[in-house]
């Protein structure tokens, strides 16, 4: 059973620990729980270069002196839901459009010339616009180009998850956005989303249907940072511990400007962000950490190394943008702005090797 | 408590029967332990010498017996030796122990998973004893094995927690209890085991060989007992230093600057 | 006639059943299991299993063991 605790405990918690506290969770070998929270702590605030140091040290220990790249391709902005912040909810009045699978063909085959070994599908959650067979039939035209496809799109049934996985869909990522459900339910106004528990349990269904790897993560910007990432602690521990075959990865949207301005609820600094990555890090070595082009290039330059593994380049957030660079109806718009070449060459830069590849799709062979 | 399969134990000490001087001493130091699970093995009855039964000796309404498939060499003869078993003990308790080679008595990994399944499709209450590989504890785990039992070191060499990294992942990853088993030479072993968050360990030579079994079945419990209470008051390093003298501070704060 | 008891020969009187020949050897059925060729037999069937020539039994027990 899946147990996420109240936000007011999880902020109680927080509030208490102390500076011995973070020092014990800086020093112990496998950090639990509890020392998850005081890394998270304010009491933690003053230890950020100690974090920062650890992070980077598990990270090279863990990933070696590498960032994966990806690349998103919008396939549609229609949308049934209503979310208070974002740019696709359903009454906002934004161009919409959803590629035809030749289209969505032509913004992959963009990607691919630029290099790209890994993509990743977005759309917003609307079955009549982007629906299971779509995405079977176009994952079925890219799986030979691509090193792997991702997806992250409405929440499906196992039974669906399964379909995709045999298509070539390797890896889904699905976002609570907030692990508050009083919260959740404020910023949920209509669709399918609004049901959190059916939310909550997607990665346990696309991990049941054997998918290879599962993205979570929570929108910065709703709730209490520091408790959002004791709720990622928690969701992240008990999926790794009923679904020990599959990868998991940690991606950290923060809220950005988008149609219908939408004022965060709370401010989450570029020094709240980094302070989350760390504290993710020392808590789980092994989880994959996503840091897109929404933060600028100097906070994302400054991250390499430090605890981010895969960074998306030269994104573009609305469908059939790569085709059409003047395309409206963005999700958010984007903080970095460099090309895949430009962002590689800094990664390189900084004594680190871009990997383009790090999967094949014979793997799935036997299963397709 | 720790509970197996439904059953609940106080004593997390669990206890071999095998190479005592004497049936006498055994119960004794059965009793000085205050185990509460016992192993027991099956052989064939020495027809020259019928009366020789350890089972007259030990209490059946105070200990869970474990009978072991020792002798196995592969998951039939496993099979075959859980099923007598089962008739000779009247319980459906099983360790599950496969060892093709007579010198070393590692576990056999393979017929220990294939036997497994069998085992607890018909019903047994399976803890197969396992070298510390967390990936096999995790695939038995899966097929239904009641607990996992990693080797610390193998059977008799009384070496210690050789395996301690491994057994470390699987108390990590465990949903099922790790009963460390083997390779236990002395108490401070069985301490250790527990800190590492081990819920049992099974101790059988070094109780047994020792020059005072039943001083020793003692000490062992004691041992289990400090090294439980230890973990669950919480173990780890606590630096004195407040920020570790790490001479990478000033560097450290070079990497922040980028933040906004 | 001639069985196999515990992978030794023996000789044993004909139409024996397995309640005598524990009582032969003189084995205290309470702790044993009895396999007879290559089956275990429940304690109750004991008296009424009647052996033949050429059978084997195995009479195993519970020993010390780790």
């Amino acid at each position: 059973m899946l147990t996420i605790p109240d936000f007011q405990i999880l902020k109680t918690n927080l509030a208490s620990c102390t500076a011995n506290d973070v020092k014990r969770a800086l020093a112990v070998k496998r950090p639990t729980m509890t020392d998850l929270c005081a890394l998270l702590s304010p009491a933690s605030n003053a230890f950020l270069p100690q974090l920062a140091a650890l992070s980077k040290k598990l990270t090279l220990q863990r990933f070696g002196k590498t960032t994966q790249l990806y690349g998103p391709i919008y396939l549609s902005n229609y949308c049934t839901n209503r979310c208070a912040y974002c740019g696709f909810s359903a009454n906002n009045r934004i161009r919409r459009r959803c590629l035809t699978l030749d289209e969505a063909e032509i913004e992959a085959d963009i990607l691919h010339k630029r290099g790209f070994k890994h993509i990743l599908l977005v759309s917003g959650e609307a079955k009549n616009a982007v629906d299971v067979e779509y995405l079977e039939t176009l994952a079925r035209r890219l799986r030979r180009r691509f090193a792997s496809l991702s997806i992250e799109i409405q929440p499906l049934s196992s039974r669906e998850y399964r379909r995709l996985f045999a298509a070539g869909i390797a890896s889904v990522a699905v976002y609570q956005e907030t692990y508050d459900p009083p919260l959740y339910d404020r910023v949920h106004l209509a669709g399918k989303k609004c049901d959190f528990n059916y939310r909550l349990h997607t990665p346990t269904r696309a991990a049941e249907a054997g998918m290879r790897e599962i993205g979570i993560g929570a929108l910065l910007g709703l709730g209490d940072w520091r408790a959002e990432g004791m709720a990622l602690g928690y969701h992240l521990a008990w999926l790794r511990k009923k679904f020990w075959k599959t990868a998991f990865t940690v991606s950290f949207p923060r809220l950005r400007p988008a149609a219908g301005e939408f004022e965060p609820f709370e401010i989450v600094s570029e020094r709240d962000l980094s302070h989350l990555i760390f504290a993710l890090r020392i808590f789980d070595p092994d989880v994959g950490l996503l840091l897109s082009t929404r933060e600028e290039a100097r906070f994302r330059d400054g991250m390499l190394g430090l605890g981010p593994t895969r960074y998306s380049a030269g994104s573009c957030t609305a469908p059939g943008g790569y085709s059409n660079p003047e395309q409206e109806g963005e999700q958010f718009s984007v903080g970095d702005h460099r090309s895949l070449a430009e962002v590689c060459a800094t990664i390189r830069a900084h004594g680190l090797d871009p990997v383009y590849k790090d999967w094949d799709p014979v793997f799935q062979e036997a299963e397709g | 408590m720790l509970t197996i399969a439904g059953t609940s134990f106080v004593s997390r000490l669990f206890v071999g029967t095998g190479k005592f001087p004497s049936a006498g001493i055994m119960k004794q130091a059965l009793e000085a332990s205050g185990t509460q699970m016992v192993t027991v093995a099956l052989r064939r009855v020495d027809l020259d010498n019928p009366e020789d039964d350890i089972m007259r000796v030990l209490d059946k309404d105070r200990y869970t017996f474990l009978p072991n498939t020792s002798g196995a060499r592969n998951a039939d003869e496993a099979i075959r030796l859980a099923r007598l078993a089962r008739t000779a003990s009247g319980s459906n308790w099983l360790k599950l122990e496969v060892t093709p080679d007579p010198r070393t008595l590692l576990p056999d990994p393979v017929e220990t998973l294939l036997a497994t399944e069998t085992l607890v499709k018909d019903g047994f209450i399976v803890l197969p004893y396992i070298n510390a590989d967390p990936i096999l504890a995790l695939r038995l785990q899966d097929i239904g094995a009641a607990a996992v039992m990693p080797l610390g070191a193998p059977i008799g060499t009384n070496q210690g927690l050789l395996t301690r990294f491994q057994i470390e992942i699987i108390i990590e990853q465990a949903c099922v209890p790790v009963v460390v088993d083997a390779g236990i030479g002395a108490p401070s072993h069985a301490s250790l085991a527990m800190e590492l968050g081990a819920d049992a360990v099974l101790v059988n030579t070094a109780i047994s060989i020792a020059g005072d079994p039943v001083a020793m079945a003692s000490a062992f419990a004691k041992a289990v007992e400090a090294g439980r209470s230890a973990y669950l008051a919480g173990m780890g390093k606590v630096t004195t230093n407040a920020q570790a003298s790490s001479p990478e501070s000033g560097q450290l704060m070079d990497d922040l600057s980028f933040l906004s | 006639m001639n069985i196999t008891i515990n992978g030794e020969q023996k000789t044993v009187p004909d139409h024996i059943t397995v309640t005598e020949v524990l009582e032969l050897f003189k084995i205290v059925t309470a702790t044993i299991v009895v396999e007879h060729n290559g089956a275990i037999i429940q304690p109750d069937s004991y008296a009424g299993s009647y052996l033949a020539e050429g059978d084997r039994l195995e009479f195993i027990r519970l020993v010390g063991g780790g």
